[in-house]
């Protein structure tokens, strides 16, 4: 009867268990640069991907009504994390995605007077941050590289 | 020191990094806009020197990017740094070939253009000559006129009438074959339809047409043809020369002549001038015909044997056995050797010495008289004959038999003639002979004495 019972809960165990695929690299080679519509939707086409990025400039600037054509940097880390930046923006925003949405995971400040030429660059396992031709950080889902 | 070194060389390193640093989307970014700029600069490409002058700077575009092949390779995805090489060159290899044919081309349009002004010289060369040779026989028409209306039969005066003739012939045959040079000059690319010109083409055509007075010069052509038909003091060779001259120029009527038609379809003027050639064409067709049968009767009329008018094979054949029908029903005694002396001229020195020998074979040919009407033609001139035959035997007979008296006569006369004087000759030797002797007697006496 114990056997038996033990086996049962083996088997139950095992049937529960998650299946990982690894090693995985979800990083993007290059940023993409988009460009906001009037209802503030951006579109990857080489990803297929469309997002809303209203509450992100609300989030940012407190209007979300002067949303029409806002230039928007995003590039995708080695984790697949998603990290947007805009220029003006103080912060660097990285999502991560969860059940058909785009959650905030983090928020990085990266200037107080905000970055005027911002840009991204993919470099494993960091995201480098530029203003311009001026490389600031390298950025990780949790922070600024050397400040953790 | 060393210390110092370190702290510069990191300085520099540190340094040199944040300046350096450049966005990867921007380096794609330059790379896919300077590689458009090659596409465009290699469509737009004039020349082959401007085509290598573009491969050169894509060489070094290539290795300027070398170092970002990697980037490049995903950034450009599903493009990649060889690829968008490759697509250059294929357009480079695509603009040598097009400039290739384009250069072909432009040789080909040089060489048409060239020809074309060649044409237009040639052309305006031609109409001179045109306008002299017509000058010179309108002269030599009026000259023909002025001498046919004059001329006897002395034989010197015949030789310059023919020479006349002639060089009128050969006149109008030279400003024929320069006409026709012209028309097909102006029509070059004959198998061109004229539907297809453009209205470019079609302005310079009318152009050349205007130029070289085609319309009037061909107008003159059939004009002076006709009326060169009409003076009726042709030879059956100068038919021969004249039909030829005529299939000739009409088969290029039958080719040009709807094409100047639709040249001048909305231009009335012009069109009415075509529709008057081309019925003077037709004309001239009809003259052809008319001129030999002008010239037949012109023969008989010379020999005083005025036949009925005729201008078709039947009508000759009809108006030849009426006139010998009227010929043989007459009965007048009277006009006996008039009646033989005109069947000698119409059946030996008309119809056998010069019908049936120079103008029946153009007349059979030409399909302008049958065999049987020549047959029908011939035993009625036989059965004049034998109406005729006795009375002309008698007279043949007598003839002969006057002669043969007569030649006697004068064989004796002369033979006489010529006894008496071989006596005369006889008798005076005889008598210089006797005088000789005593000459000689009396000599020798004087010497004796």
């Amino acid at each position: 009867m114990k056997k038996s019972l033990f086996f049962l809960v083996v088997t139950i165990l095992t049937g529960c268990a998650s299946i990982a695929l690894k090693p995985v690299d979800f990083a993007w080679p290059i940023e993409s640069v988009l460009e906001t519509n009037k209802n503030g939707n951006i579109a990857e086409n080489r990803y297929s991907f469309s997002i809303n990025v209203k509450p992100l400039f609300f989030e940012e600037t407190n209007d979300s009504l002067h949303i029409n054509k806002k230039t928007v940097r995003i590039i995708r880390d080695i984790k697949g994390y998603y990290y947007f930046v805009a220029p003006g923006f103080k912060n660097v925003y990285i999502f991560n995605v969860d059940n058909g949405e785009m959650i905030l995971y983090n928020k990085i400040l990266v200037s107080e007077l905000g970055v005027d030429l911002p840009a991204f660059n993919q470099r494993k396992p960091y995201i480098e941050l530029l203003e311009g031709e001026k490389h600031l950080y390298y950025l990780t889902p949790d922070g600024i590289k050397g400040k953790d | 020191m060393k210390k110092v070194l370190i702290l510069i060389f990191l300085t520099t390193f540190i340094f040199g990094s944040s300046v350096l640093a450049q966005s990867d989307y921007r380096v794609t970014q330059e790379f896919k806009s300077r590689q458009r700029s090659f596409e465009i600069a290699i469509e737009y490409a004039k020349s082959l020197s401007e085509l290598e002058k573009i491969k050169r700077e894509i060489l070094e575009f290539k290795s300027e990017y070398r170092g970002s092949k990697k980037l490049l390779d995903r950034a450009l995805y599903p493009n990649t740094f060889q690829s968008s090489f490759k697509s250059l060159e294929k357009k480079i290899a695509y603009t040598t070939k097009k400039l290739n044919e384009i250069t072909t081309l432009h040789q080909h349009v040089s060489k048409l253009e060239s020809d074309y002004a060649e044409v237009t010289k040639q052309l305006s060369q031609l109409t001179k000559e045109v306008l002299i040779l017509r000058k010179s026989n309108s002269r030599l028409m009026t000259q023909l006129k002025a001498f046919k209306n004059n001329y006897g039969g002395s034989k010197q005066k015949l030789d310059s009438l023919n020479n006349l003739i002639k060089e009128l012939k050969q006149g109008i045959s030279q400003r024929d074959t320069l006409i026709k040079e012209i028309m097909d000059n102006i029509f070059v690319d004959k198998t061109k339809r004229i539907e297809n010109l453009d209205s470019k083409e079609l302005k310079g055509l009318k152009g050349q047409i205007q130029n070289t007075s085609l319309i009037e010069n061909i107008r003159s052509l059939v004009d002076d043809n006709v009326k060169f038909l009409q003076t009726n003091l042709l030879k059956p060779e100068d038919f021969k020369d004249l039909r030829n001259e005529f299939n000739d120029f009409d088969s290029r009527w039958e080719h040009f002549g709807p094409k100047l038609f639709e040249i001048y379809a909305r231009d009335e003027s012009q069109k009415n001038k075509l529709t008057e050639i081309d019925s003077l064409i037709k004309g001239w067709d009809a003259s052809l015909n008319t001129a030999v049968w002008n010239s037949i009767n012109e023969l008989f009329k010379t020999h005083q044997i005025d036949l009925d008018n005729f201008s078709t094979g039947d009508e000759f054949e009809k108006a030849c056995i009426s006139f010998i029908n009227k010929e043989i029903n007459t009965n007048d005694k009277n006009r006996k050797i008039a009646r033989e002396q005109t069947y000698l001229f119409f059946a030996e020195r008309v119809w056998n010495e010069q019908i049936k020998k120079d103008w029946l074979p153009l007349l059979l040919e030409n399909k302008m008289i049958t065999k049987y009407q020549v047959k029908n033609i011939d035993s009625k001139i036989s059965e004049w004959k034998t109406k005729i035959g006795d009375s002309k035997s008698f007279l043949i007979y007598g003839i002969i038999v006057l002669l043969a008296i007569l030649i006697i006569g004068s064989l004796i006369f002369l033979n006489k003639r010529n006894k008496n004087k071989i006596e005369k000759i006889t008798y005076l030797d005889t008598d210089e002979d006797e005088n000789i002797t005593e000459e000689n007697d009396n000599d020798k006496i004087d010497l004796d004495e």
